[in-house]
């Protein structure tokens, strides 16, 4: 519980800092895509704290280039 | 916008070359081609130098524009921010990997009992901060530090020389041509040199002194100090003790002893990471914030600067599980990954501008107009 709450202070923290310089200058654009990264930073810990793995790049590469990898090691080492 | 000097930028470009390799090239080219790795380690600095020819002609063809314009320029619109989203994507997970990296090393072999999740939020805490105060600010720490980081290397290469046993390195090229050359690609994806070329608008151009002779000279330093630390862990190793551990150049000099007063040092060649990995760190998510600003027109990156940051700590938590699983990861996956967007992508660039070129001339046969931008 103890973490989950530092990661939505942290995300406050950092709200609190970075926003309001945005929205005075009304950088509509900017404001949208700090946002949307804050809030997906921070469902990613929250997740992961709950063992749950929100989105995982890692696997993706894995899928997409690990057989590539494979077979150019395959063919070279052949 | 303020700019920094080509010798900053070389100084950048020696650091992040440096980076995380001098930890992981040794004991990853000396697992597979063992007493060879040094071999392998030549083969890694051309094939590194090779996607840096390719970088700086791209460079000379559309100066004083980053790989996004580049892309965007080449391809259009929306196929330059597809590519775009998936240099961004690298540099992101990138990043998360390196300090990730850098975080289970601190964890396993000093800092012990501290909670990892405390050292990435430290580590990201301070590249936040460097880069929130530009690029200017760390590129000038760097300056700063690049000296201290030289004294550092040569004092422990010169400690360590005296352990040296050539007989380690016997039988020379027992491997064949093929597998040297399969160790030193996988390495040469270690060395991002990519994400410099994010940067390389942020560069005042003088006279002689260009960006692109900057990233050649910086790379080529940088790689001579890895094909050095890599020859030294096998010549005082060997080749068993370099691929069996999991931080080889940690263990090595470890091992500096002069008589028996002049020991336990390994504490510089920590310093020269972290210093090194903060570079490195700052310039990947740099590279990524400065795509992602342009790539969806914004103003400024600043805004996104502690948000990414924050993703980046969430991410470094949980992307590797440990060393091993990073090891695996990179010998496998990572090196295509890095080879296509690292080689394939730029060349294809150089590709379709050089087609791009010859349509266009072609075409404009018999036109009073010189050509603007000369291939050579």
């Amino acid at each position: 519980m103890i973490d989950t709450i530092s990661i939505i202070v942290v995300t406050l923290l950092i709200a609190v800092t970075t926003l309001p310089q945005v929205l005075k200058a009304k950088q509509w654009k900017d404001l949208t895509m700090a946002v949307a990264i804050l809030l997906f930073a921070s469902a990613s810990g929250i997740c992961y704290i709950n063992h749950i793995i929100l989105f995982d790049p890692v696997s993706i590469v894995r899928l997409i280039f690990e057989p590539i990898g494979r077979s150019i090691t395959a063919a070279l080492q052949s | 916008m303020k700019k920094i000097h080509p010798r900053q930028f070389m100084i950048l470009t020696v650091l992040y070359t440096i980076g995380t390799s001098l930890l992981i090239i040794p004991s990853h080219s000396a697992a597979v081609v063992k007493q060879d790795a040094w071999l392998a380690s030549i083969g890694m600095s051309f094939i590194n130098l090779l996607y840096i020819v390719i970088y700086i002609l791209l460079m000379h063809r559309f100066p004083g524009l980053n790989l996004v314009q580049i892309a965007e320029k080449l391809l259009g619109k929306w196929l330059g921010n597809v590519l775009a989203w998936l240099y961004i994507t690298f540099f992101l997970l990138l990043a998360a990997l390196l300090l990730n990296y850098i975080g289970q090393f601190i964890h396993t072999s000093i800092l012990t009992s501290t909670p990892v999740w405390f050292i990435y939020a430290t580590f990201a805490l301070v590249v936040v901060i460097g880069i929130k105060y530009g690029l200017e600010a760390y590129a000038r720490s760097a300056e700063l530090f690049f000296p201290i980081i030289l004294i550092f290397l040569s004092l422990i290469m010169l400690m360590l020389v005296f352990e040296v046993d050539v007989s380690k390195l016997l039988p020379i090229a027992e491997h064949s041509l093929s597998s040297l050359f399969l160790s030193g690609l996988k390495m040469s994806a270690f060395q991002e040199h990519i994400c410099l070329l994010m940067l390389v608008h942020l560069v005042d151009n003088k006279n002689k002194q260009t960006a692109a002779r900057a990233l050649f000279t910086g790379s080529a330093l940088g790689l001579a100090v890895l094909f050095a630390i890599t020859l030294l862990t096998l010549l005082i190793l060997g080749s068993y003790n370099t691929g069996h551990a999991l931080y080889s150049v940690y263990v090595l000099v470890k091992k500096v002893s002069i008589g028996d007063f002049f020991q336990r040092i390994e504490i510089l060649m920590i310093a020269i990471w972290f210093l090194t990995v903060f570079v490195k760190i700052c310039i990947t998510t740099h590279a990524s914030l400065i795509g992602m600003a342009q790539s969806l027109k914004m103003k400024s990156c600043k805004p996104l600067v502690f948000p990414v940051g924050l993703l980046i700590a969430v991410y470094s938590m949980f992307v590797m599980p440990n060393t091993a699983a990073f090891f695996e990861f990179v010998n496998v996956g990572w090196f295509p990954y890095g080879l296509l967007l690292m080689f394939v992508f730029p060349l294809c660039f150089l590709i379709i501008d050089f087609v791009k070129q010859l349509f266009s001339s072609s075409n404009d046969s018999g036109a009073s107009e010189p050509n603007k931008r000369p291939y050579s």
